[in-house]
C-alpha cells in the first residue's frame, strides 16, 4: 500500500516536473538576459552575478547580465516592460524606489503590478540609519534633542529612492526637524558623505552597506522595522521603528498608518521580474529556476557571506504583497510629495 | 606596524612570482590586452565575465588574476587610439589628441614607446603611492568632498583656454556646447528628465564613448576619405621615429611626468571620477602649464605623455578607497570589490590589518600586469606602426566597421551607432571649419561632475556643511588653480614690460 501510494506521489512529482522542464525546454539553449538596474559593482549587480552559474546550470541556458543604470531603475523598468515576453528577458528591480518615484509624481513610472510578471522576491530586506562613527549621535533621542538647535541634515542620491523613502518618512514619524542633500552620484557617495560630516544621517540597506558597518566606519542608529532583524550581527541591541511607534496601535493613527507603509514598502526590493504576459509555463520554470539556483550549496554560501537576506518569496505572495503597498500607497503621498517639492 | 606590513609586501611578492602563480598575472594581462584592443570593452567587462567563473577559485589565484586584469588593459587601448584615433576606453581618449598626429606624422614608434614608458611609470608611481598611503588612507579619502571636486572640475574646465588652438572664441564656444550636451538627461537633483527631445534612450544622458568615437574616430575616417589620403601615415614608405625616442620623451619631462601622475593618482582616489576624467584633467595641466604649447593638438609628445601617466597612476589611487573602505573608486575597483567579497575578503579593516598578504597580492599583480602590458606592447610596437602604412581604402571600411561595433557595444543599443554618426558630422565639420574640438570634449566629460558638485556644495552650503576656510585641500586646488590661471597673464604682463622698457 505504501509503496503503491510513494509511487502515485513520486508519479505525479514526475509529471509536474515534466510539465515544469517542457516549459523550461524552450529556454534550454538559449540566451537569457537579466537586466540589472544598476552598474557594474553594484549590490545588486553583484547578486546576480553570484546566482548566474548557478541558474545558467538549471536552465540550461546562457545567462548574461545587462547594466542598465539610470533614473533610480526607471531606464531598466521600462526596457523590461516593453520587451517580449518570453522569458528570455527578465530582470530584478528595486520596487520600493519605483514606487517611491511614482508618490514624488514622476511621469512614465512603470507600474510594478500591471506592466510586470512577478516571478518573486529575495527577503528579508533590512534597512537602517546610519551615522559615521564619529558621529555625536547614538541614539534617535540623540537626534531629537539635535533639532532643536537646527534641522538635522540628510542625504540622498536622488528623490526617486529608496533612502528618500526611508528618510522624508521616518523622519517625519520621529519628528525631526529636517533638510535633505539630494544629488550625491551614488549610495555610497552619501555615506562616505557622512564619514566627512556634511551629512548627519544617511538611510541604507544593511547588505550593501555591511562592509562599513564591519569596519566600523559607520554606526547603525535605528532600524526601519517593526521587530529586530536577526540576519545581520551589526544590528543587535540597535533600535527599531517600533520602538518608536506604536506598531500594536490598531486605530487609524495616521503615524502608525505611515509607519507600517514605509516598512513594508522598504521590503519591496530585490523583486524578480519579467514582461507581463509571460505565459504561465514559462513563468513557474523561471521561479523555481531562481529559487533552486538560490538554494544551490554553494551559490547559497557565497550570497550568504556578503548579503543578509537570500530567501525567496514567489511571485503569487510577492504580488499579493506589492498590491498591499500600493493600495496603501497613499496614506504616505502627502509626507513623500511634500518633501519631494522642497527639493525642487 | 611599520615591520608587519614590509613582512606582508614580501609574502605578497613571494607569492606573486611563485610557480604556478606567475601563470596567473600573465594569462590576465594578456586577456585584458586582447580585451582593451577591442572598442567598447574594457577591463571591467572582462571582471564582470570572469567574477562566476572564478567564484570557486582558491582567493590567492583569483586576486593575482583580478589584479591583472585591473591594470593589464591601459596601454593597448591608448595603442588603438595613436594609431588609429579609436580609444580603446573612454580613458584613452585624451591619448588621441596628440598620439594620432603623431602617428600621422610617421612618428607612430615614438607615441607607442612613449605611451608605453608612461603607462609603466605611471602606475609605477600610483602604486608606491598606495603603499605610501595605507596608514593615512581614511584621512586623505575623507579630505576629498563636493567643494573639492567642484574646484578641480573648474581647474580642468580653465585648461579649455590653453586648448583652444588660439582661437579662444571658438574654443569658450565649443566648449559651452560640450557642457549643454552633458547636461542631456536626468537631473541629478530630483531625476527629472530634461534636453531628452522626449526620446527615453537620452534619460542616460549621452555617452562618452560613442560622442569620443564620433567627434574624433569616424570624423577622421571621413576626412581619411575625403582626402583619398593613401595611409593614416603621411608617407607609406618611410616610417619614421623611435621606440628609444618615445622611451626618452619621458625621461626628459621628469617635473610634467610626476605632476600628471600626481594628478592621476589623486584623482583615482576619489570615488566615481575615474581615468577619463584624471587624463583630460593631465593633459590640459600640460597644455596650460606649457610655455610652448601651440603644438598641443596636433602632435606635441608631453600631451601624449601626461594623460597616460596620469591614465595608470590612477588604478594605483583608485585602491585607496577600495582597500581601506570597500568603496571602490570605479568601475574596475567596484567589480575588483565584488570579487573580494567573494572570496571571503572583506576590504577594511579586516584586509589591512589581518588580511595584508592579499592586499599585497593584489597590489603586486596590479603592478606586474601594468608592466607586463608596457613590455608585450613594447614588442608589438613595430608591427602595430606598421598598420598606419596600410592603405586606406583597405583600413577605412575595416576601423569604420570596429568604431560602429565599439558604439553598439557601449550599452547594446542602436541609437548609440546613430549617435555616434551625429558627433561624426559635427566632428568632421568642426575639422573643416577649423573649430577646437578638444574643448567640446573635455566639457563633455567635466559637464556632469560640474554640475552635480556646484548643486551639492549650493546645498550644503546652505545649511552652514561646507566651509572653504576649514577645507585644506580645497584652499591647495585653489591656490593651484589661481597660479594657473595667472601663469600666462604674468608671462604677458613681463613682455608687455619688456616691450615698454
Amino acid at each position: 500500500m505504501i509503496r503503491r501510494v510513494l509511487a502515485a506521489f513520486g508519479l505525479i512529482v514526475c509529471t509536474c516536473s515534466h510539465f515544469t522542464h517542457a516549459a523550461c525546454d524552450s529556454l534550454a539553449g538559449s540566451q537569457v538576459r537579466i537586466v540589472v538596474p544598476n552598474s557594474t559593482g553594484s549590490s545588486y549587480d553583484s547578486y546576480i552575478r553570484m546566482l548566474q552559474p548557478a541558474l545558467s546550470v538549471i536552465l540550461r541556458a546562457d545567462i548574461f547580465v545587462d547594466n542598465m543604470p539610470g533614473g533610480g531603475g526607471i531606464v531598466a523598468a521600462r526596457f523590461l516592460s516593453s520587451a517580449t515576453p518570453d522569458g528570455r528577458t527578465i530582470g530584478v528591480m528595486n520596487g520600493a524606489g519605483m514606487l517611491t518615484a511614482r508618490v514624488t509624481g514622476r511621469k512614465n513610472v512603470p507600474s510594478l503590478v500591471t506592466d510586470f510578471e512577478i516571478l518573486g522576491k529575495v527577503s528579508p530586506m533590512q534597512h537602517v540609519w546610519a551615522v559615521a562613527s564619529e558621529s555625536r549621535f547614538y541614539s534617535v533621542d540623540d537626534l531629537r534633542h539635535a533639532t532643536a538647535r537646527g534641522p538635522l541634515v540628510l542625504g540622498v542620491r536622488n528623490i526617486a529612492s529608496t533612502s528618500f523613502a526611508s528618510l522624508a518618512i521616518g523622519a517625519h514619524l520621529l519628528g525631526l526637524q529636517h533638510v535633505i542633500i539630494s544629488g550625491y552620484a551614488s549610495n555610497r557617495e552619501t555615506r562616505l558623505a557622512a564619514m566627512r560630516g556634511e551629512l548627519d544621517v544617511v538611510s541604507m540597506d544593511v547588505s550593501s552597506g555591511s562592509r562599513l558597518l564591519a569596519n566600523g566606519s559607520m554606526r547603525p542608529l535605528l532600524q526601519i522595522s517593526e521587530h529586530d532583524f536577526k540576519g545581520s550581527p551589526y544590528l543587535a541591541g540597535v533600535d527599531t521603528l517600533a520602538d518608536h511607534v506604536d506598531f500594536s496601535n490598531q486605530s487609524n493613527n495616521p503615524s502608525v498608518s505611515s509607519a507600517r507603509v514605509l516598512t513594508t514598502l522598504l521590503q519591496a526590493n530585490k523583486l524578480f521580474v519579467a514582461p507581463a504576459g509571460l505565459p504561465p509555463s514559462i513563468g513557474d520554470c523561471l521561479q523555481n529556476a531562481i529559487s533552486s539556483a538560490l538554494n544551490d550549496e554553494a551559490t547559497a554560501a557565497t550570497l550568504h557571506a556578503r548579503f543578509a537576506g537570500s530567501e525567496f518569496i514567489d511571485g503569487t505572495t510577492t504580488r499579493k504583497e506589492l498590491q498591499t503597498i500600493v493600495d496603501s500607497l497613499p496614506v504616505v503621498e502627502s509626507i513623500v510629495s511634500t518633501a519631494a517639492k522642497r527639493l525642487r | 606596524m611599520e615591520a608587519e606590513v614590509i613582512v606582508a609586501a614580501m609574502d605578497g611578492l613571494r607569492v606573486v612570482f611563485s610557480w604556478p602563480y606567475i601563470i596567473y598575472p600573465i594569462v590576465g594581462t594578456l586577456l585584458a590586452m586582447v580585451f582593451a584592443l577591442l572598442p567598447g570593452l574594457s577591463g571591467a567587462a572582462l571582471m564582470a565575465i570572469a567574477i562566476p567563473l572564478t567564484a570557486h577559485w582558491d582567493p590567492t589565484a583569483a586576486m593575482l588574476l583580478f589584479g591583472a586584469f585591473l591594470g593589464g588593459a591601459t596601454f593597448m587601448g591608448s595603442a588603438t587610439a595613436i594609431l588609429f584615433n579609436i580609444p580603446g576606453r573612454p580613458s584613452n581618449a585624451a591619448s588621441l589628441i596628440d598620439g594620432y598626429p603623431l602617428a600621422q606624422a610617421g612618428h607612430a614608434r615614438t607615441a607607442l614607446g612613449c605611451s608605453a614608458a608612461a603607462s609603466a611609470l605611471g602606475s609605477t608611481f600610483g602604486i608606491l603611492i598606495l603603499l605610501l598611503a595605507i596608514p593615512v588612507m581614511r584621512s586623505f579619502l575623507l579630505a576629498f568632498g563636493p567643494l573639492e571636486l567642484l574646484l578641480l572640475v573648474i581647474w580642468g574646465l580653465t585648461t579649455i583656454a590653453a586648448l583652444s588652438q588660439g582661437a579662444l572664441l571658438k574654443g569658450l564656444i565649443a566648449a559651452t556646447f560640450g557642457l549643454l550636451i552633458s547636461f542631456v538627461g536626468l537631473d541629478p537633483k530630483n531625476a527629472e528628465a530634461r534636453f531628452t527631445l522626449g526620446l527615453e534612450f537620452l534619460e542616460t544622458g549621452i555617452g562618452v564613448v560613442p560622442a569620443f568615437l564620433g567627434l574624433y574616430a569616424l570624423a577622421e575616417l571621413f576626412s581619411l576619405m575625403q582626402q583619398g589620403k593613401q595611409s593614416v601615415s603621411r608617407d607609406r614608405q618611410v616610417l619614421g621615429g623611435s621606440v628609444r625616442k618615445g622611451i626618452g620623451a619621458v625621461f626628459r619631462q621628469p617635473g610634467l611626468f610626476l605632476r600628471s601622475a600626481t594628478i592621476g593618482t589623486v584623482i583615482g582616489m576619489i570615488p566615481g571620477i575615474g581615468g577619463t576624467v584624471a587624463s583630460f584633467v593631465a593633459y590640459g595641466h600640460a597644455a596650460q602649464s606649457s610655455k610652448d604649447n601651440e603644438d598641443f593638438g596636433s602632435g606635441d609628445i608631453r600631451g601624449l605623455m601626461a594623460p597616460e601617466a596620469a591614465n595608470d597612476a590612477k588604478d594605483g589611487g583608485a585602491l585607496v578607497p577600495t582597500l581601506a573602505f570597500g568603496i571602490p573608486g570605479g568601475t574596475g575597483t567596484a567589480m575588483l570589490l565584488a570579487a573580494l567579497t567573494l572570496h571571503g575578503l572583506e576590504p577594511g579593516r579586516e584586509i589591512l590589518d589581518t588580511k595584508l598578504t592579499f592586499a599585497f597580492i593584489l597590489i603586486w599583480s596590479l603592478f606586474l600586469s601594468n608592466w607586463l602590458t608596457s613590455l608585450f606592447g613594447l614588442f608589438v610596437v613595430s608591427p602595430m606602426s606598421r598598420l598606419t602604412t596600410i592603405r586606406t581604402d583597405y583600413l577605412v571600411p575595416g576601423l569604420l566597421v570596429v568604431a560602429t561595433m565599439g558604439a553598439y557595444a557601449y550599452r547594446g543599443e542602436l541609437a548609440d551607432v546613430v549617435l555616434a554618426y551625429v558627433f561624426a558630422v559635427i566632428g568632421y565639420w568642426m575639422k573643416v571649419a577649423d573649430w577646437p574640438r578638444i574643448p567640446m570634449m573635455i566639457a563633455i566629460v567635466l559637464g556632469p561632475l560640474f554640475e552635480r558638485n556646484l548643486l551639492l556644495v549650493l546645498q550644503l552650503n546652505e545649511v552652514g556643511r561646507i566651509e572653504l576656510w576649514n577645507r585644506p585641500i580645497a584652499l591647495l586646488i585653489l591656490l593651484l588653480l589661481v597660479a594657473a590661471l595667472s601663469y600666462p597673464l604674468i608671462g604677458k604682463f613681463k613682455r608687455w614690460r619688456g616691450m615698454l622698457r
